[in-house]
């Protein structure tokens, strides 16, 4: 069955020419031109993966991102039409897995969505539960726990997490997570990494600002410790 | 600073020199007069004393009222007489003895005796008499010597002090200026923020506040361009979003076109796609024009980064990698660019790309990307890191000649992380670009 995703995108000609473009690529396409119907369209009805314009009225795709977090932890794909990377880093923290800026390449839009929607199906994880101090992974069930308390981690911070757990004390570049977990062959954005996991740190460390988990190797990346 | 103190100098210099001098008339006239005076009370007496031919001359001038730093002389009936041996007629000179002897009128004359200045003063007593007295004028010198060491002393205390006044008083004055040197330095530097403190005197409020709102207005003013391109981007995005993805949707569906379709729609894509680097590179370059540019450093793998680079291109050459680690410390997305639009460049201009390669030295990372194409001429090489130099294709724009921001947005991004790009001939034809960055290796 084709996978169902959620457009949000207030310009009409933008809409329709990318939902031609993702049918083409053989999924469903929903349409909303607001963030207001995005939202109750996808109540109705959950997607796969959502596509979300930054700059809609009213509502805006920042709220709009909180918005979904809150009820599910589906993949979401921001679409920035601005330059500065501001822009992006929000709407990361607003809890989106990735972003594209306009003008975007139908290929480029599609190569995202997919491999959101890859890693979303899960496939290639480790079975066995992993133990870092106070925190318990259980990868084939996708449940993070911290002091017996479930944690609730979207399927990329998740993902991140299992990337850098199953090889504790490893040293992981931005680059090498980048093209692990999100699927850039390269030349992707730092950031991508960077707000993960500061969302990593926000659910998991007792002080975000001294973690205990995920640490910062300067100049190198990031490691998880054991 | 050093004007003021001289100044003080000259004045203080100026002032002793006058006192000096005027001192120095009085005091001498003074000496004179009294000198005078006693020589003529002297000579009076003498007159009464001195009988013609006179027996004990030496003690009727002892018996005179002068002073130990005085010292008389007698001409009498044509031999000489001296209160001590050293008063002769040799301590007298020619002058002044001929003066009052043979042209029988009084006269005076200072003069150097033995490396001391003296007066002498000569008054004739009668046609075969006359008196010579010599004052020694050492008490006055030292006097003198002393009011001028005085006054140099206090000339020179007038200098420092002056040195000191003129010292505050710049330090006081300039310091707003340097202030507002300060303030246009960061904001050359791209600070737009840094403000001048108004507060404090009054005249250099005004400075302050004048300052501060010329520096608004530019603030206003490079905001408002800054935006300005932002919401053209924003605007041209919008319509390059929808053309993309129709040509998209177009293209998989060109088997079904007749051939005169097809070539239209690959014209389409084309203009497409260089509309939006056009638009991309213009965003990117407005950026630089409005100082609001901040380099992102991270350690990246340049040969990967290059190796990608070339496929996303289509570039078919196998890349030379020197050099053992190939990560160094740069801004990813600018260099990308910057290799994006070198490769572009020789796409559109050479027909690809036939040779790249990677060094990783101790100092430098070079990229080279070598084509075959016509190549650059010795007076364009530098042009073409211009903007909207256009090479070759000057004038008779061929198929995808850029606008020539390209190049120069290239210059641009290398020159932020202290790189540069150079463009070296290739035998027989071609070009081989070089873009030369810092090696910087991350810490570990």
């Amino acid at each position: 069955m084709a996978s169902r995703i959620l457009l949000i995108e207030d310009d009409d000609r933008i809409r329709e020419t990318t939902r031609l473009v993702l049918e083409d690529e053989g999924y469903d396409v929903e349409e909303a031109s607001s963030a207001e119907e995005g939202l109750a369209l996808f109540e109705r009805h959950p997607s796969a993966c959502v596509i979300v314009d930054l700059m809609l009225p009213k509502m805006d795709g920042f709220e709009c991102c909180r918005a979904l977090r809150q009820r599910s932890d589906v993949p979401i794909v921001v679409v920035s039409a601005k330059n500065d990377t501001h822009d992006v880093v929000a709407g990361l923290e607003a809890g989106a897995d990735d972003y594209v800026r306009k003008p975007f390449h139908a290929k480029e839009l599609t190569a995202r969505v997919r491999a959101l929607l890859r890693r979303a199906a899960g496939g290639g994880q480790p079975t066995s539960v992993i133990r870092l101090g106070d925190v318990e992974i259980t990868p084939d069930e996708g449940v993070v726990r911290k002091r017996d308390e479930p944690v609730s981690l979207t399927k990329t911070e998740f993902r991140l997490l299992c990337e850098m757990a199953t090889h504790p004390g490893q040293v992981f570049s931005r680059e090498t997570l980048l093209d692990n977990v999100w699927g850039y062959a390269f030349a992707g954005d730092g950031k991508l990494v960077d707000t993960h996991i500061h969302r990593l740190r926000m659910k998991l460390e007792d002080d975000a600002a001294s973690p205990r988990h995920v640490i910062t190797v300067r100049g190198l990346g990031y490691k998880v410790s054991p | 600073m050093t004007a003021f103190a001289v100044g003080g100098l000259v004045v203080s210099a100026t002032l002793s020199a006058f006192t000096y001098l005027w001192a120095r008339t009085y005091l001498v006239d003074q000496r004179q007069s009294s000198a005078v005076h006693q020589a003529d009370a002297n000579a009076q007496l003498m007159r009464t004393l001195l009988e013609p031919h006179s027996p004990d001359v030496a003690r009727l001038l002892n018996s005179l009222q002068t002073p130990s730093t005085a010292q008389s002389v007698v001409w009498h009936a044509g031999r000489w007489y001296g209160t001590s041996a050293l008063a002769g007629p040799d301590a007298l000179p020619a002058e002044l003895r001929s003066a009052v002897i043979s042209k029988d009128r009084a006269a005076r004359q200072r003069y150097q005796r033995s490396g001391a200045q003296v007066l002498a003063v000569g008054i004739p007593l009668s046609r075969t008499d006359s008196y010579f007295e010599i004052f020694s004028l050492s008490n006055l010198d030292s006097t003198l010597g002393a009011l001028g060491e005085s006054l140099i002393a206090a000339s020179v205390l007038g200098f420092l002090v002056s040195l000191a006044i003129g010292a505050w008083a710049t330090r006081r004055v300039l310091r707003p200026v340097r202030e507002i040197g300060a303030a246009a330095a960061a904001i050359s530097a791209g600070r737009l923020d840094a403000r001048l403190d108004a507060g404090g005197d009054q005249e250099l409020a005004e400075l302050a506040t004048g300052f501060n709102s010329m520096v608004d207005t530019l603030q206003r003013r490079i905001e408002r361009d800054a935006r300005f391109a932002s919401d053209v981007s924003h605007e041209l995005r919008s319509p390059l979003t929808t053309l993309h993805s129709a040509v998209t949707v177009m293209q998989r569906r060109r088997h079904q076109l007749d051939a005169k379709a097809a070539r239209a729609l690959d014209l389409l894509g084309d203009e497409v796609n260089r509309f939006d680097h056009l638009v991309e590179d213009l965003l990117e370059i407005s950026r630089y024009d409005a100082g609001v540019v901040h380099v992102d450093l991270e350690p990246v793998d340049v040969v990967a980064l290059t190796k990608g680079l070339l496929a996303e291109a289509d570039q078919a050459v196998e890349l030379k990698a020197t050099g053992a680690d190939a990560t160094i410390v740069i801004d990813r997305r600018r260099l990308a660019q910057a290799l994006r639009n070198v490769i572009r460049n020789a796409v559109i201009h050479a027909g690809g790309l036939t040779a790249a390669a990677v060094s990783v030295g101790e100092q430098w990372t070079e990229i080279s990307l070598e084509d075959r194409g016509p190549g650059i001429s010795d007076d364009e090489r530098n042009a073409i890191f211009e903007r909207f130099a256009r090479g070759r294709a000057a004038g008779r724009r061929s198929s995808g000649s850029g606008v020539g921001l390209g190049l120069a947005l290239v210059a641009e991004h290398l020159r932020l992380q202290g790189g540069t790009i150079r463009v070296d001939a290739v035998n027989p034809s071609g070009s081989c670009f070089v873009l030369a960055i810092p090696t910087r290796r991350p810490l570990s």
